[in-house]
């Protein structure tokens, strides 16, 4: 589940300084801390307002534990854009060098492995626990938060069981565990534990609260630790809906629904949704795999109201989902199958990838991403408010029909042969040299591809048309190149 | 006001030059006017009252002259004269935010004081030494010199639309809008802005008031001109090689053009503009006037012609030079798809079912703070940043669902807010007129359909009378629509 608007003051707890783990049980404490890791990362966010350059390289910590041989559980955003992984047990002085096997950036869970076998010797995996605590039930946080260099325990209770967002990529939603143990930076990985068991991983924190820690719960653990069984990790599927509960009665009538039936109403298919072809605008939800959807657009799972979502986070890809529906009067059976098509306009921060630009005349043109709509300046300046609704309307407003993403002017490197083109910067690339622009490849072949004097480059949204002149362009390649210490003037992100 | 033209006609023409010891001081008057906004989200609903204190130039015939920003929204306007405590009931004769101009009318003028003539320079030069007028804490006269170092057409401080303006360098802390400026014992101008800081202040210069003083005395007022051009500089050597414009300084490049303008269907995007009412204009938009120099061409437009006029425009046009003849007009707000609704008027609305419906405005975007543009939904600024590209038709506007007041009838769609609505009752639907004649038509609002969601917000027609009785009460509406201009 992804929402757009992320307007949470959550923090993540594994930025630069530190992240450690530690492996207790209530029973035995001193057995469990073996399996609890500190991991030592360095790494290097790629740097989006100058992309054929990496970005500043940065050391930070975290925790990890082992859950079964050979294998560390922690953060995704521990190890995210990692250059060099090192693990220490609390037990040893030696630093093992290890290497991420699976990373969920949706789910911010990683499993490493260290190939030294000498690492796992006598170590005990944690144990998962089998169900979730219960509200009120005191947990144990274990880690290497601030404040200190060795393990540190925490209690708490917890204090909530909700759907929340996860920070690291910024637009997914899943279940939380909140806790009011202390959880700060450096705890990010760190098993909570419950009788001795994990129900969770400790992951963010709420800026400018107390007592007011998050946990991944033991749900969304599992569901990591059974995609990756096959060796690849998939995601969690998307439904692709958009809906609106049925609470109105008169919608109720207008929709033709049956007295004694409810459920919640489709105002929205998202292209690339799995819903896409199995479900319509307008189809009411009537169940969810047998679990009758109230019309606010809950489930009672054996006393428990939630929302009718949680049923499909617990699915893998492949798996199918099967609604009941009240469709043109009559109800009906469908079962949509999850599988996930790649969306190029669902905007999560991107990790581990060198960004793709292209670049010509001092005019470098790069595809719409979250990395570079947060860039600072981008916030509210000149042609930058209208790459945010591109952004989000990509779909609901049809953009997408036309192009594999949205190619963008991010910026000129000055020279005689662009002084006039500031005004188009941030602009979305439509058309060049008569070709239309469907993705980055695009731009590079209308460019070199073009015989005319001049190449004219026309914006979404705009009258007026960048012209440049081709020779003197390709004159001045070098001498940008030369000038800003450019070591290539592309990467397309090809094989 | 005939009587008033003849008096203000005989101060323009007589050319007294007096010492300037006390000029103007008995034409000054402190304004106190208390104004009051609607709330853009509850537009049935007015904001606390505030005031706003300025200074205006009595200029005859109980007539006084300031700046449209000094009584914007106003609900009482009093009058003061220097080391006098007596308040002077006034009421606003005209104002125009297009000029930044009122006229103010002293509204029992036997007792109107009683003043000299206003003379108005004839010409001030860059550099000039002018005089500010204005009271200090006793309310005596309080003078101060400043000097005009910079005239250019800039926008106005209060609205988007550009002006004659001069800066200043003022040697006292001016404390109100709307002072008079003088040069030997003439008025040069009023005061539209001050920047403490810096100590400069930004002068509505005698010209534009002269236009204004003249343009009210012609019933009816024609206000200013506009040719609805929208541009952009041409100096790019490449730009203008692939156009190919002769020369290498003169032209501007027509990108669009205001709707409903003269502009909108003489001038294309991309032609080239090189002259405009005989005079070259350059490559930045520039012309040389004859008064004030190099100055945007706009002020060729709004400072020397008048709505109604035609003027010669050369252009390039797919590469030959050609002439046309551009229409003036007045410009109208309303003739935008977002109109941008400076003055704060009255919002048309009508609430069905708790369910706000109004029309979308620059004014109701901006009332979301100053990170409006971050708050509100991307594709309303959009809407809003583009709009001179949208508009199909002259009456065309954007029509929202504000809000939602909630009550049982809207349960399931109390979450909605800032949502383009598309159809009422299943018809299109483009403004509020359409909004109110369809209302009119069917009797009530039952269906309404949002921009890009499939699902209708249906209303219960058995319950919408009771419910729209209880809302009213509840939320304490005074009436469940304003409809401008209502036909009784």
């Amino acid at each position: 589940m992804t929402i757009s608007n992320a307007k949470y003051l959550l923090v993540l707890l594994a930025l630069s300084p530190i992240l450690g783990a530690i492996d207790c049980a209530a029973d035995s404490l001193s057995s469990k801390r073996g399996s609890v890791v500190k991991i030592y990362v360095t790494i290097q966010h790629e740097d989006y307002t100058m992309p054929w350059q990496g970005g500043e390289p940065a050391g930070g910590t975290g925790t990890g534990f082992i859950i079964k041989k050979n294998r560390i559980l922690t953060n995704a955003h521990v190890v995210s854009d990692h250059k060099f992984i090192e693990v220490q047990r609390y037990d040893e002085a030696r630093r093992y060098e290890a290497r991420v096997l699976f990373i969920g950036h949706d789910c911010d869970l990683a499993v490493l492995t260290v190939d030294d076998p000498g690492f796992f010797e006598d170590i005990r995996p944690v144990k998962l626990a089998d169900s979730l605590p219960s509200l009120n039930d005191e947990v144990m946080v274990l880690g290497y938060p601030l404040g200190g260099d060795r393990l540190s325990v925490t209690k708490g209770v917890v204090s909530r069981i909700d759907y929340g967002l996860y920070t690291h990529s910024e637009i997914d939603q899943h279940l939380v565990l909140q806790v009011d143990a202390a959880i700060n930076p450096g705890n990010s990985g760190g098993p909570v534990l419950f009788n001795g068991k994990v129900v969770g991983l400790a992951f963010q924190g709420l800026a400018w609260a107390e007592n007011i820690g998050y946990a991944i719960p033991l749900p969304v653990i599992e569901h990591f630790l059974k995609d990756i069984e096959d060796d690849v990790y998939n995601g969690y599927p998307e439904l692709g809906l958009m809906f609106m509960t049925t609470r109105n009665a008169a919608l109720r009538r207008d929709l033709n629904m049956p007295d004694g039936k409810s459920g919640i109403v489709v105002q929205y298919v998202d292209p690339f949704g799995s819903a896409k072809g199995f479900l319509m605008e307008r189809d009411v939800l009537l169940s969810i795999d047998s679990h009758q959807i109230a019309d606010d657009a809950t489930v009672d799972l054996g006393g428990n109201v939630v929302l009718f979502a949680e049923l499909l986070e617990r699915k893998q890809w492949g798996e199918a989902v099967t609604f009941a529906i009240w469709r043109n009067n009559s109800e009906l059976e469908v079962k949509v199958p999850l599988t996930n098509p790649s969306d190029p306009f669902v905007y999560r921060r991107i990790y581990d990838e060198r960004p793709k630009y292209y670049m010509a005349g001092g005019l470098v043109f790069a595809p719409l991403s979250r990395e570079y709509l947060q860039t600072p300046h981008k916030k509210n300046v000149g042609n930058s408010r209208q790459i945010f609704y591109y952004a989000q309307y990509a779909k609901i407003d049809g953009f997408y029909k036309d192009r594999d993403e949205f190619v963008v002017l991010i910026g000129r490197l000055p020279h005689s042969v662009n002084t006039y083109c500031d005004s188009f910067v941030n602009g979305i690339v439509t058309n060049v040299n008569g070709l239309a622009i469907h993705n980055l490849k695009d731009v590079k072949t209308a460019v070199t591809g073009n015989k005319e004097d001049f190449h004219v480059l026309y914006f979404a949204a705009m009258n007026d048309s960048l012209v440049m002149d081709a020779n003197a362009m390709k004159r001045a390649d070098p001498e940008i190149s030369a000038r800003y210490g450019i070591p290539l003037r592309e990467h397309l992100g090809e094989k | 006001m005939r009587y008033f033209l003849s008096v203000l006609c005989c101060c323009l023409s007589t050319c007294f030059c007096f010492a300037a010891e006390d000029a103007l001081e008995d034409n000054l008057v402190e304004i106190t006017s208390t104004f009051q906004e609607y709330d853009p989200f509850l537009p049935w609903q007015q904001n606390p009252p505030g005031t706003r204190r300025g200074y205006g130039l009595l200029v005859g015939n109980s007539r006084v002259i300031t700046t449209e920003n000094v009584v914007r929204n106003h609900r009482l306007v009093e009058l003061r004269k220097a080391r006098s405590g007596e308040k002077i009931a006034a009421t606003v004769e005209l104002s125009d935010c297009q000029t930044d101009l009122a006229l103010l009318k002293i509204t029992d003028d036997k007792n109107a004081p009683e003043f000299p003539a206003v003379e108005i320079v004839e010409k001030l030069e860059r550099r000039a030494t002018v005089e500010i007028l204005q009271f200090d804490e006793t309310s005596q006269i309080q003078r101060g010199k400043a000097q005009a170092l910079n005239i250019s057409v800039a926008e106005l401080p209060t609205a988007p639309y550009p002006s004659l303006i001069f800066s200043l360098l003022a040697d006292l802390n001016i404390n109100g809008e709307g002072a008079p400026v003088t040069c030997d014992g003439k008025l040069a101008g009023l005061i539209v802005s001050y920047d403490p800081g810096a100590r400069i202040a930004r002068m509505l210069p005698y010209p534009v008031i002269k236009r204004f003083l003249d343009g009210v005395l012609q019933q009816p007022y024609l206000g200013v001109a506009t040719a609805g051009i929208i541009w952009t500089p041409l100096i790019d050597p490449a730009k203008r090689a692939y156009l190919q414009v002769p020369g290498e300084k003169q032209g501007i490049l027509i990108t669009s053009s205001m709707p409903n303008t003269g502009a909108t269907q003489i001038l294309q995007p991309n032609d080239v503009v090189i002259e405009l009412d005989g005079r070259p204009i350059d490559n930045m938009g520039f012309y040389e006037d004859e008064d004030f120099g190099r100055l945007g061409f706009a002020y060729l437009i709004r400072g020397r012609r008048k709505p109604g006029e035609t003027i010669p425009a050369r252009i390039i046009r797919n590469k030959s030079e050609t002439v046309v003849n551009v229409q003036l007009y007045r410009w109208n707000d309303r003739n935008s798809l977002i109109p941008e609704d400076v003055t704060g008027e009255q919002a048309e609305y009508l609430v069905a079912g708790g369910l706000i419906i109004r029309e979308l405005s620059g004014k109701y975007l901006r009332a979301r703070g100053p990170d409006w543009q971050q708050n509100v939904d991307p594709r309303l600024v959009h809407m809003y940043l583009t709009q001179n590209n949208a508009g199909k038709r002259d009456d065309e506007h954007v029509v929202i669902l504000s809000g939602v007041m909630p009550d049982p009838i809207n349960i399931g769609y109390q979450h909605f807010q800032d949502q383009v609505i598309t159809q009422l009752n299943g018809k299109p639907v483009n403004s509020m007129k359409e909004v109110f004649r369809i209302v009119d038509t069917d009797g009530d609002v039952k269906r309404i359909t949002l921009q890009s969601i499939a699902v209708d917000l249906v209303l219960d027609r058995s319950e919408l009378v009771e419910a729209n009785k209880r809302i009213a009460r509840l939320y304490r509406l005074p009436a469940l629509r304003y409809q401008r201009d209502q036909l009784k």
